[in-house]
């Protein structure tokens, strides 16, 4: 159950959630022949499954509207202003008014005479595509043959309802970005005007600019009409044109209202119209209880199901953190979620979490890709540790190929800088660049880039080049690197220069103080011949 | 330091913006609900030697506490409603037969016409035969465990079949070569070095294949070869950008494809020294799948996990209005004269993109194009299908 709650399931988003399908829910795209009158559609059937009670239909039914109201808590209500969300839904979910725009293209002459013109036009205000509204009315202007001058008396005429017009618009609505350009198209377009006056349009356009106004009385004669369709659009609409700032605590009033212009009794309200309106008002516990009606079978699945998706953002953090990752496909599919709401902890927690598995599993690569991933420091560090112990165990100096295309994020850590340079040491004494590996060794000890505890290690990589024919180190540098030496001896013998340093080098020579001393006499010995050379050639 | 210089390189990364373009109202759309999360589909290949008029694919799940291997009978047209006397919606596709599948399905191919192989979660893989006159589907046989960490199983993350080979790869940084007729896998590659998951798996031919892994690696390996190193390896530089997925020119092999998980896709040329060709940013999210229309193949199919599913059209970029200069060129080297998603200066301006299903949300697991018609899986339990699409 957990796991089926956090990738977001069955949730089916947008213009694919249009339609269900009478048989066994297929949603189909608005374009298809028989997508009108499919919310009208949908409340019959519900209204059938109350009777019938077929519980696998009803499941289906129920499930989606649960999918739904997961869309309307996570988008409609993600700040605290309700109206473009709702607009961007009413918007699919009525496309009636589209299939209207395209019957009238294909069958008039002139658009402006078909029968469905105004109509459309009503359909466009109300879902609030006022661009698609103004294009309209514009399209009507240019079909027009009407070439008459505008007469002065027709001036007077216009100038006089326009003025009315200016009248009949609040203050509030005013502000509205979208209503004033309808209202400018329509009243600042002279030709319009007076074509509209004189075909006696007037009632029509008056209809306009009181649903412009959110007058309630033509809200209501237009669902009568069936321009608006279910109460829910009727919301929308009353809350774009009468009250474009509502909050979503405020939404309830505006419910009510629709409610009571749409049905004008409530107790017509269907089982539909109660979960819809639960959803609103973000009534979690109503929405589920109206929404399992009927099905005893998954209740608890349901409730649980339908609970977690509501309360969003908070169950999606708990249940992220306890998400079974058992394949990286997954691991990236719950980071990608993590990302698209900006749960940036636990983001870098699983990437950690990931990591240490890969760490675990001696799989360095993954856990060096992941660590990188979410940039932590001291992960970097940690497996770089884990790079160099593996190299001092094996001398299998390949692996730290890794490091070749990491590119700009190797300068993250000074321990990874020091690993590329370690890797470029080897690159160049395998390709017998030996003075460039010479001045990398130089850099990495006497500049301080490796930490301490590998200077043995790298001394004793470092020791065929103290031997070859052309002298690679001077005396200065040789002094440098005996210093070093001198260094780490100290440190083991005395309390020297930090525990912890000297428990790792010992833990590497595996406590054998015998090996150590070797190595370190070896050491010793070829860099005391090679000042010896470098002083000889100086002196030269 | 040598970072600097790799970094240069990555000289061609582009936005495609200027060439993109949603498919609106496309009536051609289906969704079909299927209560399972999809994790990959394949249409079935025609039957050897004639045409087949029926349209088959098989889906496989992820996510779920059952997973299953579905196969779909799909008839393309639309039904007549006796109440409207109108045509309505698109036809459905039918459920022929169901089959239980341990772990997650991670990989789906068709063998041929009656076999299929699927690979598992679990670090398995095998072999179903599907019977069309007894509509029942019959494992046949199973390499059980060829992933796995020490004691641990281990996802098989990919597949590649080009018989008698078999070549797995997983998320355990091994390479298994099998026979279809032996048990045990006759040859493991482990890759010490990269040591992290290899995530997708093509064959170039009898004997190559290329493998691309988590840590932005491209590597071609050649079985005529030592298997302990790879023949080539090519990296998309200094990113660290995962690569989840691959597909090869169906006939310059030469030419791969593959999606990252930042949602680029990027194109490279195997016969070029280390570095791909062109970087194209793309999708928002993780790309799962990328496909070459096996007939059509200046046709490229990407889906991501921010829900996209796009149609790529590289046919404007043919050799006739190419710049004089490459057109002289093609008579050395037609290849790449021909090739549109090589010539990385072309592609940004005359590449067009469709946005086949511009308004789904959910993850896009899996695509599949047959002759005209797309299939896609979702993580919203459904499979998307565009039937008749404008092939170029």
């Amino acid at each position: 159950m957990v796991i089926h709650t956090i990738i977001p399931k069955s949730v089916i988003t947008g213009q694919l959630r249009s339609k269900w399908d009478r048989k066994n829910g297929i949603a189909v795209f608005p374009g298809s022949s028989d997508f009108s009158n499919s919310v009208k559609d949908e409340r019959a059937e519900f209204n059938i499954w109350e009777v019938q009670l077929d519980p696998k239909r009803y499941e289906g039914l129920a499930r989606r509207v649960i999918s739904e109201s997961h869309d309307h808590c996570l988008n409609f209500y993600m700040g605290d202003r309700v109206k473009m969300g709702l607009l961007e839904w009413i918007v699919w979910h009525f496309p009636q008014v589209d299939e209207l725009h395209k019957k009238m293209i294909l069958e008039a002459h002139v658009i402006r005479e078909h029968r469905n013109y105004w109509p459309t036009i009503y359909g466009y205000v109300v879902s609030g595509r006022m661009n698609s509204a103004v294009e309209l009315l514009n399209v009507s202007v240019k079909d027009s043959n009407d070439k008459s001058d505008s007469s002065p008396e027709y001036v007077l005429k216009w100038r006089h309802w326009q003025q009315e017009c200016r009248n009949s618009l609040t203050g509030d609505i005013q502000q509205h970005r979208h209503l004033h350009r309808l209202c400018r198209s329509s009243t600042g377009n002279v030709k319009l005007a007076t074509d509209i006056y004189k075909s006696r349009k007037v009632k029509i356009i008056s209809d306009l600019l009181q649903i412009l106004c959110g007058d309630e009385k033509v809200l209501q004669e237009l669902s009568n009409e069936g321009v608006i369709h279910t109460w829910y659009h009727l919301l929308v609409v009353h809350i774009l044109f009468r009250n474009p700032t509502t909050k979503v605590y405020d939404l309830h009033y505006s419910i009510d209202l629709s409610l009571e212009l749409f049905y004008g009794d409530k107790s017509r309200l269907g089982k539909l119209d109660e979960v819809i309106s639960a959803i609103f008002l973000l009534d979690t516990v109503r929405v589920i209880k109206e929404a399992s009606y009927g099905t005893d079978l998954r209740e608890y699945l349901l409730l649980e199901y339908g609970s977690s998706l509501m309360s969003a953002r908070y169950y999606l953090e708990q249940y992220i953190s306890r998400i079974p990752l058992d394949s990286e496909k997954k691991t990236r599919k719950v980071l990608h979620v993590c990302e698209k709401y900006g749960l940036s902890t636990d983001l870098a927690d699983i990437c950690r979490e990931e990591c240490m598995t890969a760490i675990r599993r001696e799989k360095l690569g993954s856990a060096i890709s992941w660590a990188l991933y979410v940039k932590d420091v001291t992960l970097i560090n940690y497996i770089v540790d884990c790079y160099m112990s593996a190299y001092i165990k094996d001398g299998n100096a390949d692996r730290l190929a890794i490091v070749d295309d990491i590119g700009a994020a190797i300068t993250l850590t000074g321990q990874l800088a020091f690993l590329g340079k370690f890797r470029e040491f080897h690159t160049f004494c395998n390709t017998g660049n030996l003075v460039d590996a010479a001045s990398i060794l130089v850099l990495l000890m006497v500049d301080g880039l490796a930490s301490k505890k590998y200077w043995w290690m790298l001394l004793l990589d470092a020791i065929p080049l103290f031997e070859t024919e052309e002298i690679l180190f001077d005396s200065d540098q040789t002094y440098e690197l005996l210093r070093c030496l001198t260094e780490i001896e100290l440190s083991l013998r005395g309390p020297g220069d930090s525990w912890s340093n000297r428990l790792t080098l010992k833990q590497q020579v595996h406590k054998n103080s015998e090996v150590l001393h070797d190595a370190l006499n070896t050491i010793r010995i070829a860099l005391a011949r090679n000042l010896a050379r470098a002083h000889i050639n100086e002196e030269q | 330091m040598a970072f600097a210089e790799v970094h240069s390189r990555v000289k061609k990364r582009y936005n495609l913006q200027d060439n993109f373009q949603s498919l609106q109202g496309h009536e051609n759309l289906l969704i079909q609900y299927t209560e399972k999360k999809i994790s990959k589909l394949r249409w079935r290949p025609d039957p050897k030697g004639h045409s087949s008029h029926e349209n088959i694919f098989a889906t496989g799940t992820w996510d779920e506490l059952h997973n299953v291997v579905n196969i779909w009978n799909y008839e393309k047209g639309r039904t007549f409603r006796e109440d409207t006397h109108q045509e309505s919606a698109l036809n459905e596709p039918q459920l022929i037969t169901s089959m239980h599948h341990q772990g997650e399905v991670t990989e789906l191919k068709f063998i041929d016409d009656e076999k299929l192989m699927t690979s598992s979660s679990n670090g398995s893989l095998e072999l179903i035969q599907f019977s069309r006159p007894r509509q029942e589907l019959q494992s046949i046989s199973k390499w059980k465990n060829i992933h796995h960490f020490s004691s641990n199983s281990c996802p098989c993350t990919g597949f590649s079949v080009n018989l008698p080979n078999i070549i797995t790869v997983g998320e355990d940084s091994r390479i298994n070569i099998l026979k279809i007729d032996v048990q045990a896998p006759i040859a493991t590659i482990e890759d010490n070095i990269s040591s992290c998951s290899i995530n997708a798996v093509t064959c170039e031919g009898i004997s190559e294949f290329i493998t691309v892994d988590s840590m932005g690696r491209l590597k071609v390996w050649d079985l005529r070869q030592p298997y302990d190193k790879p023949a080539k390896v090519m990296v998309l530089s200094g990113e660290q950008t995962c690569l989840q997925c691959i597909d090869q020119h169906p006939n310059q092999p030469h030419v791969a494809i593959t999606g990252s998980h930042d949602g680029s896709i990027i194109i490279w040329d195997l016969r070029q020294d280390k570095y791909p060709t062109v970087v194209l940013k793309a999708h928002m999210s993780t790309v799962w799948e990328v496909r070459f229309h096996r007939h059509f193949p200046n046709n490229l199919f990407t889906c991501s996990d921010d829900g996209s599913i796009w149609h790529w059209d590289g046919s404007l970029i043919t050799s006739t209005n190419l710049p004089t200069s490459i057109r002289n060129f093609s008579d050395i080297e037609p290849a790449n004269a021909t090739n549109p998603w090589l010539i990385s200066d072309v592609i940004r301006n005359k590449i067009r993109i469709t946005s086949v299903a511009p308004h789904n949300k959910l993850p896009i697991n899996s695509c599949d194009i047959i002759n005209q018609d797309l299939i896609c899986g979702t993580d919203g339990e459904a499979i998307i299908i565009a039937q008749d699409l404008l092939l170029k």
